[in-house]
């Protein structure tokens, strides 16, 4: 009974409790679904690295990550990458050459790092063959005879486009400056900008043969799994059989990949406490409003025998009521929104320059853990509780006579 | 049957530097089944009188007995909830809660004494139907007239079988013919049920149908008549 008389107080004064009602339901909708677009546009930062740069699992020497030391290099590499595409948990394997060269055209020049991938093989593992557009060229169907495949910011940066040819220089491995000179046959765009300036990709036999390195060498392979779950498993089985070896899943080959959701999350937690903090004080403010406007009711209450902690329970229930039907009808809103968006996407087009100089897409796929949804429940009581404490503990303060003495 | 017995009650209301003496030095006694006026001049005491009857308010000195036991030591939930069990209100104004029907304001009260859904409904309809308000049992008070809501603050009072009821100035704010209602409502419910009715009020009428009249001056008891 005492429930429905809460429900039913609420509805005493429509406008206001509306107006309640709709601050919270604004606050939490805009809030969720502000998360739901950092959270999405984390994820998508994480997958894009996954697809583009790492993959799930790299295996090097030690050695090699220390300084790219060309020289560190691991033998029988086919031998390897086809033992490990046998793995059940594996998806695919490639290996591949990486080497510090600089870039040189007519026009400008500047630091890189060459790539040297079997085509195919990579591409079973890697996406980049995605991330180039229909008049941008291929991955490496073209028909140079020295290929290459580079993003779109260092093609511009040098001012090269497609069929230019590129010099580079580097290292042989006797230490001995050497160059090569292919062509353009692909550009690639991801939304790491980095990554569309500083690496380069060409066939692994040709740099092998121009650094000397021999045919079967590969300084990185990677691994791509059949399933992220798999992660911690895979790596520890890997680590067991190469136990000379690095190997690294792609929150430890890029560390800032694995603060991403972390901080994510933290930050998704204050913005939704600072919303809820503002969304409380406005609360309590209306319930003593009401606390105040029923004074006589109140008392006339405690007098024919309603306890203080009855009264108190009371105020506190109908604050609660207010505040969780705001939350549930926010929360159902933006649970719609986020998978609606969520599945659309939502497309940052002005924003895309900045985004991707932060390694970010500029099209975001709005999304949310479950998780998010449990700890902003808890959030919300608690909320309700703490902004209900105030006015229901004032509201049993109330001297029933003098309450009832009031004339009117 | 004794059921109140007042000692020497004094109450002082302090008004800034100015003492108003509200009771002074009472003594009086009721027996079951009365159905008593209270009775005097605006300031006379009557509310004050009535409101430490019904435990809302503390006495400087004296004590009220009822059923032999003090209540004037009583405290806290412990006093909350001997007004529950023991005594009815009917208030002036405000008895009623806006958002419940009739019917659920008299069920209230006996859902605080914890009784049963089934059984609190059935005395709540009952009740209702005694004071005539048997077609009005879902109506909200906003659609009452002021003496149907005071009526229903009768059923509501009974409803919690006190051992006396206790009414301030029930008719005050009723015409009169709302008043001789809720009046022979009292009346019959006084005389079938024996219920102890002790009301105060300015209205002559009223007043006429007492069968003891307690006149009060300046917190003092000025005479206290009984008819035969
Ligand atoms: N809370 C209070 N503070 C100070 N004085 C008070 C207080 N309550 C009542 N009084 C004073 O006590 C005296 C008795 O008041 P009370 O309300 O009991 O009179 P009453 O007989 O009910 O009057 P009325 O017929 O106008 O209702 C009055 O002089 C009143 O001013
Ligand atoms: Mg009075």
């Amino acid at each position: 009974m005492i429930w429905s008389i809460a429900w039913k107080n609420i509805w005493r004064n429509k406008l206001r409790s509306m107006v309640v009602i709709i601050a919270i339901f604004l606050g939490m909708t805009g809030g969720i679904f502000s998360a739901a677009v950092m959270n999405g546009a984390a994820e998508q930062r994480v997958k894009d690295a996954i697809d583009y740069e790492t993959s799930h699992i790299r295996i090097s020497l030690p050695q090699f990550q220390e300084d790219l030391g060309q020289e560190f290099y691991i033998t029988h590499s086919p031998e390897l990458v086809s033992a490990l595409s046998q793995m059940p948990w594996c998806k695919s394997a490639c290996s591949r050459l990486k080497i510090n060269a600089m870039a040189n055209t007519a026009h400008a020049s500047g630091p890189v790092q060459i790539i040297g991938v079997n085509p195919e093989e990579d591409q079973t593992v890697f996406a980049i063959n995605k991330a180039i557009c229909d008049t941008c060229g291929s991955w490496f169907e073209g028909t140079s005879k020295f290929p290459l495949v580079a993003g779109d910011k260092f093609c511009n940066k040098l001012k090269v486009r497609l069929k230019s040819k590129v010099v580079f220089s580097f290292q042989d491995q006797s230490g001995e400056i050497t160059g090569s000179a292919p062509k353009v046959d692909g550009i690639f765009h991801i939304s790491n900008n980095l990554f569309n300036e500083y690496r380069v990709f060409v066939p692994v036999s040709e740099l092998a043969t121009v650094t000397q390195l021999p045919m079967d060498a590969a300084h990185e392979i990677y691994v791509r799994l059949k399933s992220g779950k798999d992660l911690q498993m895979a790596k520890d089985l890997i680590q067991k059989a190469l136990p000379g070896m690095l190997v690294q899943t792609w929150e430890e080959i890029d560390p800032s990949l694995g603060m991403i959701s972390g901080l994510m999350d933290a930050m998704m937690m204050v913005f939704m406490s600072i919303i809820l903090l503002a969304l409380g004080f406005g609360i309590v403010n209306t319930m003593l409003m009401v606390v105040l406007e029923r004074t006589r009711e109140l008392g006339m209450l405690k007098a024919i025998g309603m306890t203080r902690r009855r009264i108190f329970n009371m105020i506190m229930l109908e604050t609660l009521l207010l505040t969780v039907t705001g939350a549930v009808v926010g929360i159902g809103f933006s649970v719609f929104l986020v998978s609606y968006t969520g599945s659309t996407g939502i497309d940052l087009g002005n924003l895309s320059e900045g985004l991707e100089a932060a390694g970010y897409a500029s099209f975001i796929y709005p999304s949310l853990n479950p998780m998010f949804f449990v700890e902003l429940a808890v959030l919300v009581i608690i909320t309700g509780i703490s902004a209900a404490l105030f006015p229901a503990r004032r509201a049993t303060r109330l001297n029933a006579a003098e309450a009832v003495r009031i004339e009117g | 049957m004794k059921i109140i017995e007042i000692n020497h009650l004094t109450k002082i209301y302090q008004a800034g530097d100015i003492q108003v003496r509200a009771l002074d030095n009472i003594d009086l006694s009721f027996e079951q089944g009365e159905f008593a006026a209270v009775v005097g001049p605006s300031g006379s005491g009557k509310t004050t009188f009535l409101n430490m009857l019904g435990g809302l308010d503390k006495p400087d000195s004296g004590e009220i007995k009822v059923d032999g036991q003090s209540i004037t030591s009583l405290k806290g939930s412990k006093l909350v909830n001997y007004r529950l069990q023991n005594i009815g209100f009917v208030f002036q104004s405000y008895n009623l809660i806006p958002v419940l029907s009739a019917l659920e304001n008299v069920e209230l009260i006996m859902h605080l004494q914890g009784i049963n859904k089934t059984e609190r409904r059935k005395r709540a309809i009952e009740l209702l139907e005694a004071v005539g308000l048997g077609d009005r049992l879902n109506s909200r008070p906003s659609k009452l007239s002021g003496g149907q809501q005071q009526r229903v603050a009768v059923a509501r009072a009974l409803a919690s079988k006190p051992r006396f009821i206790l009414a301030d100035e029930p008719t005050a704010n009723l015409d009169s013919v709302s008043a001789q209602t809720l009046l022979e409502i009292m009346e019959k419910l006084n005389k079938e049920e024996n219920i102890t009715f002790i009301f105060s009020t300015h209205d002559q009428r009223v007043v006429n149908r007492a069968r003891r009249i307690i006149t009060m001056e300046d917190g003092k008891i000025k005479s206290d008549e009984t008819k035969i």
